[in-house]
């Protein structure tokens, strides 16, 4: 199969860092050694994103979200979300390393930022604003709350070496989800 | 001091512009000309201003005999300049600050200029000791403008096909050179101990 376009270069130097972070953190790994990898000359690079962090944005989207989408699309959440870490857990030494970038291009910020807008976009946002008493509760507010929720759970499963199965921690956590707070006292 | 004691201590000062031009060259996917030209100019322009500030008020100090032993003093102040650039140069060799990499739209002035005149106090220090010990203007002015231009101009190439991963190994090297020229220059015109 050919690889061809902008596309097919995104896709060249997404597998070049992730063969890179087998052996070192994401942080140590330069532009240049990714684009050495992939058999590019280095300004390429910069034709397709800003810094590796974004490329590592690129990775998720398009690796993790986007596939998961058209199963979330049509109600069929649990499928989405056995997807996501299934396919995380197929990529375990990557997605732990990159778990441990901190700071402004976190991969928490990542994920944080993608599940907010995969809730926004599938939100009853008539039904929130209508089920919220005050105005200052709005879609965004709620879907933060949820995302920040869903971070976590992935921050923890991803830290502690993702040793739970991904289908029985979506199961646990879709479970949780759905189990009102009080309920548990 | 010989035309290759004052090509390499020039050649010291520009090493750092090299570095600085380094980091800018690897945030960019491509060289824009003009704004190439524009660096170029500024950081020869601000070399030759600080060099010969330095220089004419060491000059002036001499000719009217405010200072003793000029020409002694003069090699001195070059030795003790290589040897400052020299630790200064192992110091960020050590430091290996983290550097984001990161796409700029281009090289904008406002962020490597800071670095440019930090440097440039060792230019004034190095013009200084030029002054004492009566190194030909022309010349000087000539080796300043063709040093700093190439400094930016491989500074920012290296930076652009290579990143910064060779920054290390030119501040050792660098580092390396000066010193053993800061060495000569004590050996040969403070001591006399060669030639």
């Amino acid at each position: 199969m050919t690889i061809q376009g902008k596309n097919g270069i995104d896709v060249i130097l997404a597998e070049s860092l992730k063969e890179l972070s087998e052996s070192r953190p994401i942080d140590k790994i330069t532009i240049k050694e990714i684009t050495d990898k992939a058999g590019v000359i280095r300004p390429t690079f910069y034709n397709h994103f800003q810094d590796k962090y974004e490329l590592l944005e690129w990775i998720v989207r398009e690796e993790l979200v986007n596939p998961a989408l058209p199963l979330i699309d049509n109600g069929l959440v649990k499928e989405g979300l056995t997807f996501i870490f299934t396919a995380m857990e197929k990529e375990k030494t990557f997605y732990t390393r990159a778990a441990k970038i901190e700071g402004q291009n976190s991969f928490a910020e990542m994920i944080f930022i993608c599940a907010k807008e995969m809730i926004l976009g599938h939100m009853n946002v008539e039904e929130v604003q209508a089920k919220g008493k005050y105005s200052w509760v709005t879609p965004d507010l709620v879907a933060e709350y949820y995302a920040k929720s869903l971070c976590v759970v992935v921050m923890r499963w991803v830290e502690s070496g993702m040793k739970v199965p991904a289908n029985e921690f979506v199961d646990v956590f879709m479970s949780l989800a759905k189990e009102p707070l009080f309920g548990l006292f | 001091m010989s035309w290759i004691e004052n090509i390499l201590i020039i050649l010291g000062i520009s090493l750092d512009t090299y570095a600085t031009m380094e980091v800018e060259g690897a945030m960019l996917a491509e060289v824009k000309k003009k704004q190439l030209v524009i660096t170029c100019a500024l950081v020869a322009l601000l070399q030759l201003i600080f060099y010969f500030g330095g220089y004419f008020i060491c000059f002036e100090l001499d000719k009217h005999e405010l200072i003793p032993r000029s020409l002694d003093i003069g090699y001195i102040v070059a030795a003790v300049v290589f040897a400052m650039l020299g630790i200064r140069l192992i110091v960020k060799a050590i430091k290996r600050e983290i550097v984001h990499e990161k796409r700029k739209d281009g090289l904008k002035v406002r962020e490597y200029i800071k670095i440019v005149v930090v440097t440039s106090f060792y230019t004034l220090v190095a013009g200084g000791a030029c002054g004492l010990v009566e190194t030909s203007v022309a010349m000087m002015a000539v080796v300043i403008i063709v040093l700093s231009i190439l400094a930016v101009i491989a500074g920012i190439y290296t930076g652009l096909h290579f990143g910064i991963e060779t920054k290390t190994g030119t501040y050792v090297i660098g580092a390396i050179v000066l010193w053993i020229v800061g060495v000569e220059v004590l050996l040969v015109h403070v001591f006399g101990m060669i030639g």
